[in-house]
């Protein structure tokens, strides 16, 4: 797993890959504050490197969950509904153009 | 099969990739079935659940049923040949269909009993007509089957009901983007009918996120240089969609080595490594029991088996459990453990290997006797002619009393550029010495590496395991398949 760790490339893996490596170079970096020795430097970089990865990706996710709710809500909306918008949108271009 | 077709010979029809050229499949294909109906119709049910390769999977039915066309055929046999013919969606049946000896009495009465069944459940028939309109038309037509009221209002009258499916997709370019996604998804519209209904608008964000939910892992592997194109690494909702694209490729069907095409046409680092990511873990799924050594063929004018040989390393270093040797030979052996490597770091290992020399197949497996390497089974790449000593046959007889085991050898045949008079075949040599040797005919000016995980998964340690593993194939019953009772087939 340390050499996991060591050779890791954030893109190969998935959110749930990336976690697991999280959580090991969580653990390994409390082992050694625990026997009294330096994190090095690659553990350093490495919780950086997944830190960075997982918040984006999380980011992601929530950005691509608003977009297909988005989508969803307009694709359900009733003919009244979008007669209203549409209605409720000539009158600010009238209200603009007078 | 003591005489005629080996089994081996029969397998390496699975391995075929004729890219649409069913009738190739005959000539091998209705000797197997006229020698062993049982044998064959087992491998039918077996390539239903393993095979990679769709072209067998519409040929080999259409041949057991030219085959066993007489009354002297088993009706369980004919019965497991149209239920797997039942099993394929409408554009796979036609192609079956048009095939050399598609258009007989009982494909037609099995043509007419499938489209009765697919229109005796409306949604599903729905579903179908939307993505094999042109097929199912034809199937019609093709066979002179009525269609119902209901499907020849949809199909040849394109005479919509409303709130139907087929009104949504023809409305799809009247939508805004974010009301087309919507429907998409919530429709389940598939993505080339979708791209297909959209025209420009398939390129708008909120679209593409629900285009790229819905492509196959085929489409994906198609599609990813476009998607490159569009942006999907910049934009993170893009790439979150992307993401869960691959990981769902990762575990669903779909040819490994396809991907590679894909892989190697990105321009960008970082998709290509996902995409290398999902290929590596399709090949991880299957699996090969035991230690392999592949012996790679680098005698002079072997310029082919270097690429197919670390191709089937590779193949093999993900899919075996065990250790995978790798040894080139000419006159004298090279060897690399290629254990868990990737393609990528095997052809970096190997990158200034050049073809020489001579030619001893002996000498690799020598190699391995001498420094104690025991292995499973043996893979070899070469064109098979010896003209070196120590030759493989006699090495093999020392190596089987030394580890006492017979090991099964496989032989990936290549084409002979020359014959020398020194030259002897492997085969007649193995043949000579009472030892087996399975071969896999490769001698084609394009080797299709596509077809090669196929081949590499039909390898056992145990010669008669994989015989035994299609015989345990369960036969289907086509009246099993009408009634929708084998919607999905999960590997065995």
């Amino acid at each position: 797993m340390v050499e996991q760790l060591k050779s890791m490339s954030v893109t190969r893996n998935d959110l749930e890959g990336l976690i697991e490596l999280s959580a090991f170079a969580r653990t390994f970096a409390a082992e050694c504050d625990e026997v009294g020795v330096q994190k090095p430097d690659w553990l350093v970089s490495a919780q950086d490197a997944l830190n960075t990865e997982i918040k984006a990706r999380i980011r992601g996710n929530l950005l691509k969950r608003k977009s297909e709710i988005s989508a969803r809500l307009e694709s359900l909306k009733t003919p009244q509904q979008r007669k209203s918008e549409l209605s409720k949108e000539l009158r600010e271009i009238e209200a603009a153009l007078a | 099969m003591e005489q005629g077709l080996t089994r081996q010979q029969v397998f390496s029809l699975l391995a075929k990739s004729p890219h649409g050229k069913l009738d190739e499949y005959f000539p091998v294909g209705s000797q197997a079935c006229r020698e062993d109906p049982e044998f064959f119709s087992h491998l039918i049910a077996w390539n239903g659940i393993k095979g990679e390769i769709r072209d067998a999977k519409v040929a080999l039915p259409i041949v057991a049923l030219a085959t066993m066309r007489n009354g002297d055929s088993v009706p369980e046999f004919v019965d497991n040949a149209e239920a797997h013919l039942a099993l394929l969606p409408p554009r796979d049946l036609l192609r079956g269909a048009r095939a050399k000896q598609g258009r007989m009495r009982s494909v037609r009465r099995l043509v007419e009993k499938y489209l009765r069944a697919k229109e005796s459940n409306a949604k599903s028939w729905d579903r179908m007509a939307l993505q094999h309109r042109g097929s199912l038309k034809e199937l019609y037509a093709l066979f002179h089957v009525a269609p119902s009221p209901r499907a020849n209002r949809i199909l040849f009258q394109r005479q919509y009901p409303d709130k139907s499916v087929f009104a949504d997709v023809a409305r799809l370019k009247d939508m805004s983007p974010l009301e087309a996604a919507g429907t998409i998804v919530d429709r389940k519209i598939p993505f080339l009918i979708a791209v297909g209904a959209l025209g420009p608008k398939a390129k708008d964000k909120d679209v593409l996120i629900a285009l790229i939910d819905k492509m196959t892992p085929a489409q994906l592997t198609n599609n990813m240089k476009k998607l490159e194109r569009l942006g999907v690494k910049n934009d993170p909702a893009l790439k979150a969609a992307l993401e869960q694209a691959l990981s769902k490729a990762r575990m669903g069907k779909g040819s490994a080595l396809k991907l590679t095409k894909a892989v190697e046409s990105l321009g960008d680092d970082e998709l290509r490594e996902k995409a290398r990511a999902v290929q590596e873990a399709k090949l991880s799924r299957a699996s090969v029991e035991g230690d392999w050594a592949v012996l790679c063929d680098r005698s002079n004018s072997m310029e082919a088996a270097l690429p197919v040989a670390l191709q089937i390393a590779a193949i093999l270093a993900r899919m075996a459990a065990g250790k995978v040797h790798l040894v080139f030979f000419s006159s004298e052996p090279q060897y690399l453990d290629v254990t868990g490597l990737t393609l990528e770091q095997i052809q970096k290992a190997t990158r200034y290997m050049r073809v020489s020399g001579a030619t001893s197949i002996g000498c690799g497996l020598n190699y391995l006797l001498a420094n104690g390497i025991q292995v499973d089974g043996i893979a070899i790449v070469s064109d098979a002619q010896e003209n070196t000593p120590p030759h493989f046959a006699g090495v093999m007889e020392q190596y089987s009393k030394a580890h006492s085991k017979q090991v099964p050898v496989y032989l990936y045949r290549l084409q002979a550029a020359m014959h020398g008079y020194l030259d002897r075949d492997l085969a007649q040599s193995m043949s000579e010495r009472g030892l087996d040797l399975s071969e896999f005919d490769l001698q084609r000016q394009n080797i299709d590496y596509h077809s090669l995980p196929n081949l590499v998964q039909t390898m056992r340690t145990n010669r008669y395991s994989l015989i035994d593993e299609v015989m345990a194939a369960p036969l289907l019953r086509l009246e099993d398949v009408l009634r929708g009772e084998l919607k999905v087939r999960k590997g065995a």
